[in-house]
């Protein structure tokens, strides 16, 4: 029942980059490529193998790939925008632009759909010493009989994982942000270019170091994501998480980082909780045949995608500063 | 190199247009005419899969570039109303209400109009006080959702294959082209076969051959050629429709607007009417382009209309020229004859490059590492198509054919020789002057003043 999206909470970059899909995208393929890689290089029974052969490794591999890729965006577009004073729409397309070249040349070099175990294995292993009952791989963790229907709780120790670091990650980013050099720098940098090189900062290398964490942050987000797939393609990055991202950014407030991973636990509760309501509404058996009703509307659970897009309509109609955010979205009035 | 740039820069507009047209346009020629060739019905290949289909993409950029050209509105949800329009239409004439095909066809035009204006309506209202990017991501949901309706909504939208056991398939069929081929008016029978044949012509000297030059074009339909002209004449439609708009003083208004809205708002417009305006014209115009869609493709589903359709249009209106009808027709049938032609067979079977098997040494070591490096003609064409538009929206953002800087032929053509001479002068001073010299020589006739 539960999902969770740790690269939901990730939004640093100041403005709407839609090429954040496609670090989600190199995360997961880069995550399962050094896989490969070290199960390749590494014998299974080998001592210690597991050691360096582990989750942990390919997420951190994938940071750096991923924020490496970021600075490569930057430097080739993003700097020569701002520096042609370009608009957001120039901003938008621009992003969507590099996601899509992004995306077909990772396809080029991996392949559409890298199978799962074409050569080796693709799940990666847990380093050898977590204990044991960490390293189970599914749990029940609650029998609930409500209203509509019997529900559990399953949960794989993934999942658990993902939930876990992403509260760590929420705290140390937003403790880096307000109380390092860098994170105020950064902030600094984002208020006004001037100044902050008025101050002495140095801006170019401050936007470089904001784009390495939050594409690398992404990216291994991607990772463990994918370590939770069976399988992944290559459109994953832009169809199935690019609007449930932008969704809990703003949700949450722009900015805001706590907000974020609040934002997100609404967003997938509230997906599976339509999943579960509609198919209650479907069935003529159930708590309230809606559908029997009324005879004019389809409650298909398939619908559960589009929720988070009227949750967004909704927020940005009524609060579209987020939960916590004081961003203000509006065009420019008097 | 820099002598080539500067005397590149110092050229006039037209010249530079027409040097950037011709260098991007020779691959593009080059490209299709490999795939004409390799086809043997060449008339087919040039008026059913190129020049319909351009025009169809023609009316639906035509309803893009009037969001985001004249007004700055980026919307990216424009396949949900393509979507709209081909579904709507056909569901109209699978009914079949008034018996004649092309009755039922109008009236489903019509209220495919109808539908997605309220749709885009509705869209629109929320989303036009928000920033460009916000609006982006608005009206991207706004499309899945459409999307998504037309997915999940089994009752209206899918197709009943068996009536006794209630099975449906997503899969929508359109007999509009069907219809079309079995009818006869005055006498000229619709499914007969126009031919063109110039015979082949061979270029070289003596015994030695250089190229063959094959001009059998094959045959058409009659049909399809009336499918062609009922697609020209919408298109024009469309076009003369856009360029009123632009022209008249409705349109100055909306490109202020997209310039600069604060000052807009200070001469007391209201800016939101004029954005929902426009972002409803907009919507029935796609969803024409989606009415034609469904001529086109006589077989659909949800599918079918992917957020890289949207993309696509983009391309076609920034490569053209944002702003501007003429621009965009061009950079229409610049890329999508790239597209067409990419996708063709030949051009698949050639460009099938998988270096990880081809490479001798490294190769191997390559697979082991899991490394493909496919070179495919679907991927290429992708990546050819963003690299493209990022060095337009880089390099030359107003795109091959710019935007007109004064449209007022109208006024000026009151006025005589002289005055006019005066004018054009004076607009081309102001033009070419950057906001720098302009601020300097202000100075300067400050100081001047200053002194005296």
């Amino acid at each position: 029942m539960l999902v969770i999206g740790l690269n939901m909470t990730y939004s640093v970059l100041k403005f709407s980059n839609f090429a954040h899909a496609e670090f989600v995208t190199l995360g997961m393929f880069l995550g399962w490529w050094s896989l490969q890689v070290l199960t390749y290089l590494i014998p299974s029974d080998a001592p210690l193998g597991d050691l360096i052969n582990n989750i942990f490794i390919h997420a951190c591999f994938s940071f750096i790939g991923v924020g490496t890729f970021g600075i490569i965006c930057d430097k080739l577009v993003f700097s020569r925008l701002r520096n042609s004073q370009a608009n957001a729409t120039t901003f938008t397309v621009s992003s969507i632009g590099i996601g899509i070249i992004a995306r077909y040349v990772f396809g080029m070099i991996w392949g559409e759909l890298p199978v799962p175990g074409a050569k080796y294995s693709s799940i990666p292993s847990f380093p050898g010493f977590i204990p044991e009952f960490l390293r189970e791989t599914r749990y029940n963790i609650a029998l609930l009989d409500t209203p509509f229907g019997f529900q559990r709780i399953a949960i794989t120790n993934y999942e658990l994982y993902i939930i876990f670091i992403a509260f760590i990650l929420v705290y140390t980013v937003d403790y880096f942000f307000k109380n390092t050099k860098l994170g105020i720098a950064m902030r600094a940098t984002s208020d006004s270019h001037e100044l902050a090189q008025v101050t002495g900062i140095d801006t170019k290398r401050i936007i470089y170091y904001t784009w390495f964490i939050a594409a690398g942050i992404t990216g291994f987000a991607g990772a463990w994501i994918r370590a939770k797939q069976n399988n992944f393609t290559l459109l994953d990055g832009s169809e199935v998480y690019l609007l449930p991202i932008f969704a809990a950014a703003i949700l949450g407030g722009v900015g805001s980082f706590k907000g974020g991973i609040i934002s997100s636990f609404i967003l997938a509760f509230s997906r599976q909780g339509t999943v579960i309501l509609f198919t209650q509404f479907q069935l003529s058996n159930g708590i309230l045949p809606l559908e029997d009703i009324l005879n004019i509307v389809t409650f298909a659970p398939g619908y559960a995608d589009g929720i988070g897009f009227v949750i967004l309509i909704i927020v940005l109609l009524f609060r579209p500063q987020g939960i916590s955010g004081t961003v203000d979205v509006s065009r420019a009035r008097v | 190199m820099s002598n080539f740039k500067s005397k590149y820069a110092s050229l006039p507009d037209f010249y530079r247009s027409l040097i950037l047209a011709i260098v991007l346009s020779f691959p593009v020629f080059f490209i299709y005419f490999f795939a004409l060739g390799s086809v043997t019905d060449k008339a087919t290949f040039i008026l059913n899969d190129t020049l319909i289909l351009v025009l169809m993409y023609f009316v639906a950029a035509l309803s893009l570039d009037l969001e985001v050209g004249s007004l700055g509105l980026p919307n990216f949800g424009k396949v949900g109303f393509i979507a709209l329009g081909a579904y709507i239409t056909t569901i109209i004439m699978n009914l079949g209400l008034f018996g004649n095909f092309l009755v039922d066809y109008a009236f489903g035009f019509v209220l495919a109009c109808i539908v997605s204006a309220i749709f885009g309506w509705l869209i629109a209202i929320p989303s036009v006080k928000l920033r460009a990017d916000y609006f982006a991501i608005m009206t991207i949901a706004g499309g899945e959702i459409i999307r998504l309706v037309l997915q999940n909504e089994k009752r209206y939208f899918w197709k009943l294959t068996d009536p006794v056991l209630n099975i449906k398939e997503p899969l929508l069929l359109n007999t509009f082209k069907q219809n079309l081929s079995n009818l006869q008016i005055f006498g000229i029978i619709f499914s007969d076969v126009l031919t063109l044949n110039l015979g082949s012509f061979t270029l070289g000297f003596g015994d030695t051959i250089l190229y063959t030059l094959d001009l059998n074009f094959g045959g058409i339909f009659i049909w399809q050629f009336f499918v062609f002209l009922l697609f020209l004449a919408i298109a024009i439609i469309i076009y003369l429709f856009v360029e009123v708009i632009r022209k008249s003083p409705y349109g100055r208004t909306l490109r202020a607007i997209r310039e600069d809205d604060i000052t807009v708002t200070s001469v007391g417009k209201d800016v939101y009417t004029y954005r929902w305006q426009i972002a409803v014209i907009a919507a029935i115009i796609c969803s024409i382009a989606g009415s034609l869609f469904c001529i086109l493709n006589s077989a659909f589903e949800p599918i079918d209309f992917r957020p890289y359709i949207t993309f696509n249009l983009f391309v076609f209106i920034i490569v053209g020229g944002i702003g501007n009808s003429r621009g965009v027709a061009f950079g229409t049938l610049l890329i999508q004859m790239f597209i067409v032609s990419s996708t063709s067979e030949i051009v698949k079977a050639n460009l099938n490059i998988k270096l990880s098997e081809i490479l001798p040494v490294i190769g191997p070591i390559m697979q082991d590492f899991q490394i493909k490096m496919d070179l495919s003609a679907d991927y290429t064409r992708f990546v050819i198509l963003g690299v493209i538009l990022i060095i337009f929206l880089l390099y030359r953002s107003e795109g091959i054919i710019p935007e007109p800087k004064s449209n007022n032929e109208r006024y000026l053509s009151l006025l005589t020789e002289d005055e006019r001479k005066d004018s054009d002068l004076a607009v081309q001073q102001m033009q070419s002057s950057s906001e720098k010299d302009r601020i300097q020589s202000q100075f300067a006739e400050k100081e001047t003043i200053d002194e005296v």
